[in-house]
């Protein structure tokens, strides 16, 4: 059998065999995430005051040790013309500005308590009752944005072999790896490959002053988000300075990983089954190829609802949906919670005498999913204190603050 | 090994994985709409603007690459905003939860500025307009015409065999080889991508009731190199549900078609957030000792199963069967009597998760009801 062949079984066997496993259905439960710097109680209103984009450099992504560029068979390539720096011109980030303003606009009407007054600047709906200016909070959005895209080619070097089928899979192996190794090396005969590499780099500033005198709310909130990705072509090269490039990759772009890809979509799969609805509505029904390129517009959404999502969470109470981690505690409690019945799970907890860490956690974890966000952290509290180093309670606890 | 072969693997034993679990009848569930919009009845369809409309084409050959951008004029440009709208009127007008008008009033108004600045003037009333709902689009679209290149073993197999020689019979002891060449795969693909803002003003008093900002991309490609095995997976869990309607993925949607399935997926989502909406719901049956019920159960007569599940818990309970009961009562939304059967089942075998889940259902239902009971009432009413 040949190698390919038996990797397609394997793979095969694999899913069949996971997707049998996972009859449990997995829990998820609505998370909710405390503002970071809440506004004040009686601001009940915003109004999207200004939406500008401008010009200028865009600062690059953090290094939190990713290490260097570094692509199998050596240190990545720079292409020609290098790119060393995200600088801002006037019209992408005009453009992408109201890319922006819609995607606030969606995170605020759908996440946070705040009513909107307008979704566009210069306009108001000034018609029956309307607030007091006191409670009306000032938006105002800067944008800067940087895109590039490059459709070109490159020499990819090809080293062809003629290989006997009557030797064994060691030397097979081995003659495998060496061409590999001559390959990244340069040896072979070059060929002219085409490949098309799209980035993007964008920065808003986000200030919110109240309405009635101008007041700064909160110091203005910077956000940045990039994106960066190429198709064909060699995977080491790139027209990015390696080093960003793999800041990006490891900082914003982790959902792009081939195995988190299929793991996704095998959950994508289930829902297809369970609740048609819900997978049209998502649109998860689209064809979705990831070999074809994204585009400039795909890109510019994802990197304006990434900094519009921070932004909200920075100033407004959210949720969103998150896998529910158990710990082995009280076995009914746990069964409790695993079936979604958290009212039932807190009854059943209470009535125990003598709450272990992982019971109180439970218990905490049942709050949460309840919306009871105080009594959550008491428990959570509680089970920090009879087990200090226990990483999942600590995790939750950082979602209470 | 064919790639159709793997990508309908793939989707099959996710099937199965998911029916083979346990038998799961569908219950129809109403949820409430995601923001309350109970106090609007009656609704206007303003203009969808256009943000931006780019649509291109490209071709690669041996590396080197030509495009050709497609103009829209701006009225080609109003007639795709107006087909998006078309598609989110009709899932609209699809619901029995508001009553879409046409007026001419807000049709003419060139954008969503001058709908809020019209809205805004002091006194403002139209007669059975409660709200309006208005958009905008961006599109983008890119066709490219390209090649792929891979180097492909191809097997060069020559028996080995006995010939007539000079002197006598002589040996060829043949040759089985793989000679590598690098083989140029042309391909086809496109890609689509709609942003669709899409809101629902309240007229009276002036606010933006609902704002949903959503984009939804169309990723195709038909030949090119064979794909790795992980990507043929992959494909084939995605494109399982056109699999099974016989949609064999090998022509490329035109810019219509595009158009249409996106706004369609864009608009689903938007009616979801604002309408109150029906789902159905597979909900797993205990493998209980009333064959019969359970049967009945999967064909909807839930009455009968009823009977049938209380006469054989009346003197000797079996949870599983008591849990049956629950479902039966959930599905004719008896959520009072559903919840009575679960703790039942529950209080016997209390490390059991599916009767939590009998629960942990009718606790959601019991949390959303006061919401879905004032938008339901507010439609009674009117």
């Amino acid at each position: 059998m040949s190698s390919r062949l038996w990797l397609v079984r394997q793979g095969v066997f694999l899913l069949v065999f996971g997707s049998l496993l996972g009859c449990a259905p997995k829990v998820t439960f609505q998370v909710q995430r405390v503002a970071e710097t809440p506004l004040p109680p009686v601001i009940r209103f915003l109004t999207i005051a200004q939406v500008s984009g401008s010009a200028g450099e865009i600062a690059q992504p953090q290094d939190q040790g990713e290490g260097g560029g570094f692509s199998f068979g050596g240190k990545a390539q720079q292409l020609s013309p290098e790119v060393n720096a995200f600088v801002a011109r006037p019209e992408p980030s005009e453009a992408t500005a109201d890319l922006v303003r819609a995607a606030m606009v969606d995170a605020l009407s759908t996440q946070s308590s705040l009513r909107l007054l307008n979704t566009t600047p210069d306009s108001s709906l000034l018609n029956g009752s309307q607030p007091d200016a006191v409670e009306v909070a000032a938006l105002t959005i800067e944008v800067r944005y940087n895109t590039a895209q490059f459709l070109k080619r490159e020499q990819i070097a090809y080293l062809v072999m003629v290989e006997n089928k009557g030797t064994t899979w060691e030397q097979q192996l081995l003659a495998k790896t060496g061409t590999m190794i001559a390959e990244s090396g340069g040896a072979g005969f070059d060929v002219p490959v085409g490949y098309v590499e799209r980035f993007a780099a964008l920065e808003a500033t986000f200030t919110l002053t109240r309405k009635s005198d101008g007041a700064l709310l909160l110091p203005p909130q910077t956000f940045r988000s990039y994106y960066v990705r190429k198709w064909g072509g060699s995977r080491g090269s790139t027209h990015l300075a390696p080093k960003i490039r793999t800041r990006i990759q490891a900082q914003f772009q982790q959902d792009e990983s081939t195995l988190d890809a299929l793991l996704a979509e095998i959950d994508v799969a289930e829902l297809a089954a369970q609740d048609p609805d819900e997978y049209l509505a998502r649109g998860l029904h689209l064809r979705r190829d990831a070999r074809v390129p994204r585009l400039p517009l795909e890109i510019q959404v994802r990197l304006a609802k990434e900094v519009s999502r921070r932004f909200l969470q920075t100033i407004s109470d959210t949720s969103e949906t998150a896998a529910l981690k158990l710990l082995s505690g009280d076995a009914v409690a746990g069964a409790l919670m695993q079936g979604n019945a958290y009212e039932d799970a807190i009854a059943w907890l209470l009535g125990v005498d003598s709450r272990g860490a992982e019971d109180e956690y439970l218990l905490g974890l049942a709050y949460e999913a309840t919306g009871q966000l105080r009594q959550a952290r008491i428990h959570y509290e509680a089970a920090q204190r009879l087990d200090s180093g226990n990483s999942v309670i600590q995790e939750a606890l950082q979602r209470m603050r | 090994m064919n790639s159709r072969f793997v990508q309908k693997i793939a989707w099959i034993s996710v099937l199965l994985g998911v029916v083979a679990c346990a038998p799961a009848p569908l219950l129809t569930m109403q949820t409430p709409a995601e923001i309350d919009t109970s106090q609007i009845q009656t609704v206007a369809v303003g203009r969808f603007e256009v943000g931006r409309v780019y649509v291109v084409r490209r071709a690669e050959r041996e590396g080197i690459w030509e495009a050709h951008e497609i103009f829209f004029s701006p009225e080609q440009q109003d007639a795709i905003a107006r087909t998006v709208r078309a598609r989110v009127v009709n899932l609209l007008t699809a619901t029995p939860y508001f009553r879409v008008v046409f007026t001419e009033e807000f049709e003419r108004l060139e954008n969503d500025a001058a709908l809020q600045e019209l809205i805004s003037v002091q006194g403002y009333t139209t007669a059975d307009v409660d709200a309006v709902i208005s958009g905008k689009i961006w599109l983008e679209a890119e066709r490219i015409d390209g090649l792929d290149l891979s180097k492909e073993d191809l097997e060069y197999f020559n028996p080995p065999r006995a010939y007539r020689s000079y002197g006598g019979y002589r040996e060829d002891p043949g040759l089985n080889l793989n000679v590598q060449q690098v083989v140029w795969w042309p391909y086809k693909s496109v890609r689509g991508t709609l942003g669709l803002e899409i809101k629902l003003t309240q007229l009276t008093p002036g606010r933006v009731v609902a704002s949903t900002f959503a984009t939804r991309s169309y990723a195709q490609r038909i030949g090119g190199k064979p794909a790795s095995v992980l990507d043929q997976l992959t494909a084939g869990l995605q494109a399982g549900p056109q699999l099974a309607a016989g949609d064999s993925g090998l022509v490329l949607p035109s810019l219509d078609q595009l158009v249409a399935e996106l706004s369609v997926s864009i608009a689903a989502r938007f009616v979801k957030r604002v309408s109150l909406s029906e789902r159905r719901v597979p909900v797993p049956l205990a493998a209980g000792s009333n064959a019969t019920a359970q049967l009945l159960i999967e064909v909807g007569a839930y009455q009968l199963a009823i009977e049938q599940l209380q006469q054989a818990t009346a003197n000797a309970p079996d949870p599983n069967d008591l849990y049956n009961l629950g479902v039966c009562f959930e599905a004719l939304g008896d959520y009072g009597l559903a919840l009575t059967s679960y703790r039942e089942a529950w209080e016997k075998d209390r490390e059991n998760v599916l009767f939590a889940q009998g629960i942990g259902r009718v606790e959601r239902i019991r949390r959303e009801l006061p919401q879905l009971r004032r938008q339901t009432r507010s439609r009674e009413e009117s």
